[in-house]
């Protein structure tokens, strides 16, 4: 039996079959739940393969070399997201320079707001350095926080995170200040929430989800070409 | 799909040969994000293979996240040391920007608007 689990998990490929079995089920998890914003497949999918690996007592390096091969697709797929953005920035073409501001603005103030509370609660400077792409959407996040020396992991949490709560409380508080623009809320979904985010936000109205889909695309690339300089600047 | 896939290997290698060599700390696949961008820009449409390579790998990119995210096992302690301040963060951050953003947008809106 024990020798059985150990060729189990010395297979070259054991890290990408669980994390693709993981995933399998998150979807369908996913789906069963009428896409809960808490239960997205990722969220499953990691805690599943957290799981397995922690009662296989697999370390987890091990896990993360079987299951390179996933993690060498975020590069390409990351690339990829040119076309979306392609595709929302056509659409929008008259409001491109304020979208642009606002993102500017918007972006500078929630990242200032939150790493400066860490910094007064005297965190630690990885977790520092894995917040401030906290509203982007996650492939982004988890490259530049690597770049900039944080932990992805960390990132990708604090973006799902804000991604789940921002989808939940930003319609619903945007309602209560008398915003009835369906562009400046769907806006605000996505430089806030970024994917989940923009998902609530094509539940508002078409129009809603295209400006939130185009304002995640653009915070996401601003903030990966941006942040990496602000970063070597201040050090 | 393959010529697709080609398309997105190569625009990632432009991306990284241009990090590499300038020497700027901007993650390759996002530079090859916006050489890809500016490719379309220029074209005006999408290339029919990188039509159907997004829409095979754009849904399956939460599945390319799970290995790095699991990776969260290895930081236990910080989270346990820091978890208050990161929730106040995170909280505090998000509702005022979702509070703030609506005013910013039409600032700048109105500004555009009444220069055109």
């Amino acid at each position: 039996m024990n020798q059985l689990l150990s060729i189990i998990i010395n297979f070259p490929l054991f890290g990408v079959l669980i994390t693709v079995a993981a995933f399998y089920l998150g979807q369908r998890l996913y789906q069963k739940s009428n896409r809960h914003p808490v239960l997205q497949p990722v969220v499953i999918g990691m805690t599943v393969v957290i799981g397995a690996v922690m009662v296989l007592q697999v370390p987890y390096d091990t896990y993360y070399d079987s299951s390179y091969l996933l993690h060498a697709m975020l590069g390409p797929a990351t690339v990829a997201l040119a076309i979306p953005l392609f595709q929302n920035a056509k659409r929008i073409r008259a409001l491109l320079l304020p979208i642009f501001l606002t993102v500017l603005a918007g972006g500078t103030l929630t990242v200032s707001i939150a790493v400066g509370i860490l910094w007064i609660m005297d965190a630690n400077m990885k977790t520092l350095l894995s917040m401030p792409t906290k509203s982007i959407t996650t492939p982004i996040a988890m490259i530049v926080t690597e770049q900039i020396g944080g932990i992805p992991a960390l990132s990708a949490m604090f973006v799902l995170l804000t991604g789940a709560v921002g989808a939940m409380i930003g319609i619903p508080l945007m309602n209560r200040m008398g915003i009835k623009d369906q562009g400046v809320k769907g806006f605000t979904m996505g430089l806030t929430a970024h994917a989940l985010g923009t998902a609530r936000a094509l539940e508002e109205s078409e129009e809603c989800g295209a400006f939130s889909a185009l304002a995640m695309s653009i915070t996401g690339v601003m903030t990966a070409l941006l942040l990496p300089f602000i970063v070597t600047w201040l050090r | 799909m393959l010529v697709g896939l080609l398309y997105l290997f190569l625009f990632q290698l432009f991306g990284h040969i241009t990090v590499v060599l300038l020497g700027i700390p901007i993650p390759s696949p996002v530079m090859g994000l916006v050489y890809l961008f500016g490719f379309l820009l220029i074209r005006g449409h999408i290339p029919e293979p990188l039509v159907k390579v997004a829409s095979v790998l754009l849904p399956l990119l939460p599945l390319f996240l799970i290995p790095a995210s699991a990776g969260i096992i290895e930081h236990g302690a910080l989270l346990k040391q820091d978890g208050v301040a990161i929730a106040i963060a995170l909280m505090v951050s998000l509702t005022v920007t979702i509070l703030m953003t609506p005013y910013i947008f039409s600032f700048f809106a109105r500004i555009f608007n009444n220069e055109s």
